[in-house]
């Protein structure tokens, strides 16, 4: 066992818990501001996958250019589910359906996959931009990999630092809080569930346009990311940006180190069984509140 | 009271008409439905619409006149043993997965009423499609499907004609074998990585006998799942282990995906195997230059030097303006077979076509296949097989500058070998 082999595994497991962290920003801020857990969140992803595949497939896109065109479809496309769907349930005061609702939409956005797109597996094979292999040292990593890292990054501290210092963002920490007290401060909590949809699904256009350059797509692709997304948010404590995105470092770490020490076919499994362990000992969540 | 003369005038009319009537019916070509289960979406689609393509020129062969052909039925119109009957092919997608196979395959049967069903590419989707057809005891023949187990199952209504994974392991170890006799070298480590169904699972089985029968190492057996998103792990583990020969045994997703994380890495290993997977379509399109080197397990190829399979090679090539690959010529023998056996059994009753099937033998200039030609085992007990086509040879082919070429057997090379596999910058 030498350096570089750990050196290696630490890189990769840090890559793609930064990416992991930020698909789970997403689900934190909606279940923590709004109460509703997203079951549709992985479809969601799958949406900006899609989205990268499409434009570089009919149009020649790199995904580069393809992200600020998918973040602000994706941002429509969350206030509108928030607007046309989730309140609906929200009115309810059935429990149950609220969850219901976004199991429902991500079944039916597994089949509006497969239909509009067909079963078949999508990739970027020769993005204009976003190609080649680096080798630093000897450790070796991919360059869409990195520039997927690298902007989960930036736009993890962006959301951190629109919530903790602008005045909408503070309004949104105070809705998660207390919302009826929010409401009598005077702030529209309506408003700011709206605006934590379209953020949190935003973070998936970051996420996940570049993605196909380097894995494929097809309509069942959000289902791993999805669960271990939930994974995250529970380790790192609903509602805390900095808890999910330390968690999704750990999550990529977990995954890699016991993929490699123990066997690759096992990788989720030792993120599971942290999870399991979270969950016996510290149910709030590694920083919850 | 009606005239004599209008009386049989009429009667004479009835008669002709009724003449007509039942000449129509004969003259009515009757078809013969034949079921199709094949991955027509999913991850593995663009190599079905391949054995789709291979399906349907069969079928237009045998349908029309190819005079000079030397393939059953080619110089008839359908199938003379029937009056001229033609076959239908009716398409059912499994999308890749069993439980899928399982239900289309009861559909094309039960209600479409097909005589058979030809097909399936992945193993999974075979072994559980061959259990609804053996329970609606209806014959199945599969072109492709490399587990060993398939015929092993002691079926009756199930015929495979493809070299199952235990000869492709053998021939892969063949080769080797051959060229460290070359080279005078010995490799000692193996490593394997393979998909984690049926497929993958039993042919890394197959790897395991050859490398104990042989001597080798195993160094490393790591199982995937062909849909991953990722195998950074699995090409990390395999490039610590340090092979000499490493074999990866997948699909079409995976197959790219290896490529494109070992190219990451760095890592070429001394001798590289691939399978399915890099008989995709997808495959060169995706890597380009980058698959160069990757030896492939040579079911057909389009250079095989048969008169029969260079003319049906150009056939095809006219049709669809391509190379004909592997994936066209697994299921391309289907119908005939099954043509062959419907012809001589006389009827579409589909005991007396199975008893047909059972005594099939096609010869070498009737496959366009490597091999003495098309015969198989007779249904045994397990572990011994049933329905094994015992009439194949393999071949190993490699991808040359973007092309699939053979080379070996080296007599029937269409290039020479390149060994070891290049670096990364070389290829």
């Amino acid at each position: 066992m030498d350096a570089s082999l750990i050196l290696q595994l630490l890189v990769s497991g840090l890559i793609v818990g930064l990416l992991y962290a930020l698909v789970a920003i997403g689900l934190t801020l909606i279940w923590g501001v709004t109460d509703i857990i997203n079951f549709a969140h992985g479809e969601f992803l799958v949406i900006a996958m899609y989205f990268g595949f499409w434009t570089y497939a009919l149009f020649g896109w790199s995904s580069i250019i393809a992200m600020p065109v998918a973040v602000a479809f994706l941002a429509a496309l969350g206030w509108l589910v928030y607007r046309f769907v989730i309140t609906r349930v929200l009115k309810s005061e059935n429990v149950l359906s609220q969850i219901v609702v976004t199991f429902g939409l991500s079944i039916f956005l597994q089949s509006l996959f497969t239909f509009v797109f067909s079963a078949d597996y999508r990739s970027v094979d020769h993005d204009p931009w976003i190609r080649g292999d680096l080798q630093v040292g000897n450790v070796f990593l991919s360059v869409p990999e990195l520039v997927t890292s690298i902007l989960s990054l930036i736009v993890i501290f962006a959301v951190h630092f629109f919530i903790k210092n602008t005045n909408t963002g503070k309004a949104i920490i105070a809705t998660s809080l207390d919302r009826e007290t929010a409401q009598l401060m005077g702030i529209n909590t309506d408003r700011m569930n709206g605006i934590t949809f379209a953020i949190g699904i935003a973070c998936l256009g970051v996420a996940g346009v570049v993605l196909p350059v380097f894995t494929h797509v097809s309509p069942y692709s959000g289902f791993l990311f999805g669960v271990l997304a939930f994974t995250i948010v529970a380790l790192g404590g609903f509602g805390s940006i900095v808890g999910t995105m330390l968690a999704g470092l750990i999550v990529g770490l977990i995954q890699t180190f016991g993929g490699f020490f123990i066997e690759p076919a096992y990788k989720y499994l030792c993120v599971f069984v942290l999870y399991l362990l979270v969950l016996m000992f510290k149910p709030r969540g590694i920083f919850g509140w | 009271m009606v005239s004599k003369k209008r009386l049989s005038l009429v009667i004479g009319l009835i008669g002709f008409v009724a003449v007509l009537g039942l000449a129509g019916t004969s003259w009515a070509q009757a078809t013969i439905k034949v079921g199709g289960e094949l991955p027509l979406s999913g991850p593995t689609a663009p190599t079905g619409a391949l054995n789709k393509e291979g399906m349907d020129l069969a079928v237009e062969i045998i349908n029309n006149k190819f005079p000079g052909l030397t393939l059953p039925f080619a110089e008839t119109e359908g199938l003379p043993g029937l009056g001229g009957a033609k076959l239908e092919m009716i398409y059912a997608d499994d999308r890749g997965d069993p439980n899928v196979a399982m239900a289309e395959v009861e559909r094309l049967i039960q209600q479409e009423k097909a005589v058979a069903i030809l097909g399936g590419w992945q193993s999974s989707c075979i072994k559980t499609g061959s259990m609804v057809a053996e329970r609606l005891k209806t014959p199945y023949i599969s072109g492709a499907g490399s587990s060993v187990d398939l015929t092993k199952r002691g079926l009756r209504y199930y015929f495979r004609l493809l070299a199952h994974s235990g000869k492709v392991a053998k021939a892969y170890f063949d080769c080797v074998q051959d060229m460290e006799k070359k080279l005078g070298k010995k490799y000692q480590k193996v490593a394997v990585a393979y998909e984690n169904t049926e497929y993958g699972s039993v042919m890394n089985e197959q790897i395991e006998n050859e490398i104990k029968k042989r001597g080798y190492k195993n160094v490393a057996s790591i199982p995937f799942d062909s849909t991953a998103t990722s195998v950074k792990l699995e090409v990390q583990k395999i490039k610590a282990a340090n092979p000499d020969v490493f074999l990866q045994i997948g699909y079409d997703p995976d197959a790219i995906l290896f490529t494109k994380t070992m190219k990451t890495f760095n890592y070429t290993p001394p001798v590289w195997f691939g399978m399915a997977g890099y008989t995709s379509p997808k495959y060169v399109p995706s890597v380009g230059k980058d698959g160069n080197g990757v030896l492939v397990s040579g079911w057909f190829h389009v250079g095989f030097n048969k008169p029969v399979t260079q003319k049906v090679a150009a056939i095809y090539k006219q049709k669809y303006g391509k190379a004909m690959s592997i994936p066209v010529a697994l299921n391309f023998m289907a119908p005939f077979v099954l043509a062959d056996a419907i012809n001589r059994a006389g009827s579409t009753d589909r005991e007396a076509v199975t008893d047909a099937l059972e005594k099939t033998r096609l010869t070498e200039e009737q496959n366009i296949m490597p091999g003495p030609g098309i015969w198989f085992t007779p249904k045994q007990d397990p572990p011994e097989h049933s329905h094994d086509n015992e009439g194949v040879s393999m071949l190993v082919l490699q991808i040359i500058n973007g092309k699939v070429e053979v080379v070996w057997p080296f007599d029937y090379r269409t290039a020479d070998i390149i060994w070891p596999h290049p670096s990364w910058d070389k290829k």
